[in-house]
C-alpha cells in the first residue's frame, strides 16, 4: 500500500531485479557486445571454442550471438505488451472501481477477457498471421491487459471507499482529482508488480509462439532458436544439444524466474495477507 | 466567500429522511438506519446528536453532508437539494466540512499532514501561491494548537489527539458554514477529550459555524451547549434545549442515558418494530406502546419528545 514498497525490494525480489537488469542490458547493447553479426554464418554444429564461446547451431549461426540477440526480442517484446496492457488494465480498473455505474459492464467485458485461454489463442491466431514481434506484442496485449484490471480493481474500490475519499468528495472533490491524487498512488505498487508479471508472461508467450515456428522466420529470438533445435533430432544423438538447446532454454528460464520473483517480492509487500505463503 | 444574509432561512434542512440498508438478496433484514428525521439547522445554529451506539448518528451526519443518499426524503443546504450529488454546485460544498468518526481514517496516509490540511484549499484553488498556502497552514495548525513541526509528518506518524488537531485544521481551511463533527473525541483520554471539545467549542463561537456534533455520550454532547437531539433505532426521539433535556428529561430512554432511571437489561430487541422503538426496554411501556410508534410533538418551549405518556 506504499510507494516505499517499490525501494525496499526483499532478497527474492533484489535478485530478480538484477537478473533482469542485466538482461536488459544485454538486449540494449547487443550490437555492441555480440561476437560476430547476427547474419553471419559459420559451420554448422561446432561445438564450443575460442573463436565461437558457445558453438554454432544448426544453420552455422554463433550460438552465444543469437542468444544476444534473443534477450532483444524478450525483453522489447516483455516491456512493450507489460506497458500497453498495464496501461489499458490500469485505466480500465480505475473507471470500474470509481464509476459504479459502469462497474458490471466492465466486468462482463472482463470475464469475456477472462475465459479465453490466452496461449492456444494466441499460438492460432500466430499459425494464420505467421506475426512479427510487433503483431504478436499488439496480440499479447490484446489479451493481457483483462488480468491486470481484474487484479487492480479490487484495490481501487478498497481505497475509493475509504472514509478520507468521501470527506473529499464530500467537500467538492472532482471524481478524476481524486483519481489522479490519490488512488493512482495508491495502486502505483501494486500495477507495477503486474507490469513485471505481466511482462513475464509476454516473455514466456512470445517464446510459446517462436518454439511453435509461428513467428515470422527472420526473428531472432529464443523460442525460435529451441524451435530450430528441435527439428534436428540428431542433436540428442551426441551431446550437439548441451550448447544449441541448452543456453536459450537456460535464459529464457532465469529471465521467466526473476520477473516472477520480483512480482511476488512486491504482491507480499503490497498484499499483506500473502506474506503467509512462503516462498 | 459567499455568505448568506438571511438568519430566518435554514442553512441545512433534512426533510423526512429514511436511510434504509439493505445486505444481500434473500437473507438480509433491512436496516432502518435513519427512520422519517426532520431537522433544521438555522444559519449559525449547532445540534449535538446523541444516541445508543448503532442508533443512526454517522448514518444522519452523512446524508446531511451528502455522503449518503437517503432512501427517502431530501436535504436542502441553502435550498439546494443535496440528494441530486451532480447538481451540487462547487461553492457549495466549499461552506461543508466534514470530521469522520475516525480522524486517523480522514486523511490520505500517503500524504503529509501540510498537504492532507492544505488539500481542501487546493481543491478550490483558493491559494494564490506557496508562501501565501504556508501562512494559512501554519495559521490554522495554531489555531487548534497543532504543532508546526509535525506538520511535515504523515498520518500514522502522530498521536491520536495531534491527528484529530489536524483534522479540525483542515475542516476549517475553506471557512466552512457547516460542519459535523462525528465522535471527535470518542479515541482519545480525558483530559484530551476536554481540550478538544474546548477547541470546538471556541471555533464555533468564533466563526459562527453551524456544527453538528455527534457522540455517543450524552455528558459529551451536553458539554457542547447546543441543542439536542437523541437519537434511538434511526428516530428521533426526543430534543431540546440542553438545559432542559439534562435536567427534565422526558423520554425514558433519555432518562436511561441520563443515569436517572433504570433500564431493563434485554439480551436482544427487534431491530424493525411496529411500536414504539423503545418499547422492548421500556420501564414505563403502556399499551399502545406495543402497537403504534408516537410521534415526535412539542410539549412546549421547543421540547419535543415522542413518547405517548406526553
Ligand atoms: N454502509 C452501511 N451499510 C449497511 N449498514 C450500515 C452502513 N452504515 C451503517 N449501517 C447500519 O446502520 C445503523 C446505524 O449506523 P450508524 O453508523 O449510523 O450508527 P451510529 O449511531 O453512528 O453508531 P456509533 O455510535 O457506533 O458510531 C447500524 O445498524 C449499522 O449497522
Ligand atoms: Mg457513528
Amino acid at each position: 500500500m506504499d510507494v516505499k514498497a517499490l525501494s525496499f525490494l526483499g532478497i527474492k525480489g533484489k535478485i530478480g531485479l538484477i537478473i533482469i537488469l542485466f538482461v536488459v542490458f544485454i538486449g540494449i547493447t547487443a550490437p555492441v557486445i555480440s561476437p560476430y553479426d547476427p547474419t553471419s554464418l559459420f559451420e554448422p554444429f561446432e561445438p564450443p571454442s575460442s573463436t565461437h564461446l558457445l558453438g554454432t547451431d544448426d544453420v552455422g549461426h554463433d550460438v552465444l550471438t543469437i542468444l544476444i540477440y534473443g534477450a532483444r526480442v524478450s525483453i522489447l517484446v516483455g516491456f512493450a505488451t507489460a506497458t500497453i496492457s498495464t496501461f489499458i488494465g490500469l485505466l480500465t480498473a480505475l473507471i470500474a472501481g470509481c464509476y459504479e455505474g459502469l462497474d458490471p459492464i466492465i466486468s462482463r467485458i472482463l470475464d469475456f477477457f477472462l475465459v479465453i485461454p490466452r496461449i492456444p489463442f494466441i499460438v492460432i491466431i500466430s499459425a494464420f498471421l505467421t506475426p512479427n514481434i510487433f503483431i504478436v506484442i499488439l496480440v499479447l496485449s490484446f489479451f493481457g491487459w483483462a488480468k491486470t484490471a481484474r487484479v487492480i480493481k479490487p484495490l481501487v474500490k478498497q481505497v475509493y471507499s475509504r472514509e478520507y475519499v468521501k470527506r473529499l468528495k464530500c467537500i467538492g472533490a472532482g471524481n478524476w482529482y481524486i483519481i489522479l491524487r490519490h488512488i493512482l498512488p495508491a495502486t502505483f505498487p501494486l500495477a507495477v508488480a503486474q507490469f513485471v508479471l505481466e511482462g513475464g508472461h509476454a516473455i514466456l508467450a512470445e517464446a510459446s509462439i517462436g518454439f511453435f515456428g509461428l513467428e515470422d522466420p527472420s526473428t531472432l529470438s529464443w523460442g525460435m532458436e529451441i524451435n530450430h533445435a528441435l527439428q534436428k533430432s540428431i542433436i540428442f544423438l551426441t551431446n550437439i544439444w548441451t550448447w544449441v538447446l541448452g543456453p536459450p532454454i537456460l535464459m529464457l528460464t532465469i529471465t521467466l524466474l526473476s520477473t516472477t520473483f520480483i512480482s511476488i517480492d512486491l504482491e507480499t509487500r503490497i498484499n499483506p495477507r500473502l506474506k503467509v505463503r512462503s516462498w | 466567500m459567499m455568505r448568506f444574509n438571511s438568519l430566518k432561512t435554514p442553512l441545512v434542512q433534512g426533510i423526512n429522511l429514511t436511510k434504509i440498508f439493505r445486505y444481500g438478496l434473500i437473507w438480509g433484514e433491512p436496516v432502518e438506519a435513519v427512520k422519517n428525521v426532520n431537522i433544521n439547522l438555522l444559519r449559525g445554529a449547532s445540534l449535538s446528536l446523541t444516541g445508543e451506539s448503532g442508533s443512526g448518528k454517522t448514518t444522519l451526519g452523512k446524508i446531511l453532508l451528502g455522503i449518503i443518499r437517503p432512501t427517502s426524503g431530501k436535504v436542502l443546504f441553502n435550498g439546494i437539494d443535496l440528494t441530486n450529488p451532480k447538481r451540487v454546485p462547487k461553492y457549495i460544498r466549499r461552506m461543508m466540512s466534514y470530521i469522520p468518526q475516525h480522524p486517523e481514517e480522514a486523511f490520505d496516509p500517503r500524504w503529509r499532514l501540510y498537504d492532507n490540511i492544505a488539500e481542501p484549499l487546493r481543491i478550490h484553488k483558493l491559494i494564490g501561491s506557496k508562501e501565501e498556502e504556508k501562512e494559512i497552514i501554519f495559521k490554522l495548525a495554531e489555531d487548534v494548537s497543532l504543532d508546526t513541526s509535525l506538520l511535515n509528518r504523515r498520518p500514522f506518524e502522530v498521536s491520536g489527539g495531534e491527528i484529530q488537531r489536524a483534522v479540525i485544521a483542515s475542516a476549517l481551511a475553506t471557512n466552512p458554514l457547516f460542519m459535523v463533527c462525528d465522535e471527535p473525541t470518542s479515541m482519545l483520554d480525558i483530559s484530551t477529550q476536554a481540550d478538544i471539545l474546548r477547541l470546538l467549542k471556541n471555533i464555533r463561537d468564533k466563526l459562527n459555524i453551524s456544527l453538528l456534533f455527534i457522540s455517543h455520550d450524552i455528558e459529551i454532547a451536553s458539554f457542547m451547549g447546543f441543542k439536542i437531539a437523541v437519537m434511538l433505532k434511526g428516530r428521533i426521539v426526543e430534543m431540546a434545549d440542553v438545559d432542559k433535556l439534562i435536567n427534565e428529561p422526558l423520554h425514558p430512554y433519555t432518562q436511561g442515558l441520563l443515569g436517572i432511571v433504570k433500564v431493563e437489561y434485554v439480551s436482544s430487541y427487534a431491530k424493525n418494530c411496529r411500536g414504539c422503538p423503545y418499547y422492548d426496554r421500556c420501564p414505563v411501556k403502556m399499551l399502545p406502546c406495543r402497537e403504534k410508534e408516537p410521534k415526535l410533538k412539542n410539549v412546549g418551549g421547543d421540547h419535543y419528545v415522542a413518547c405517548f405518556r406526553y
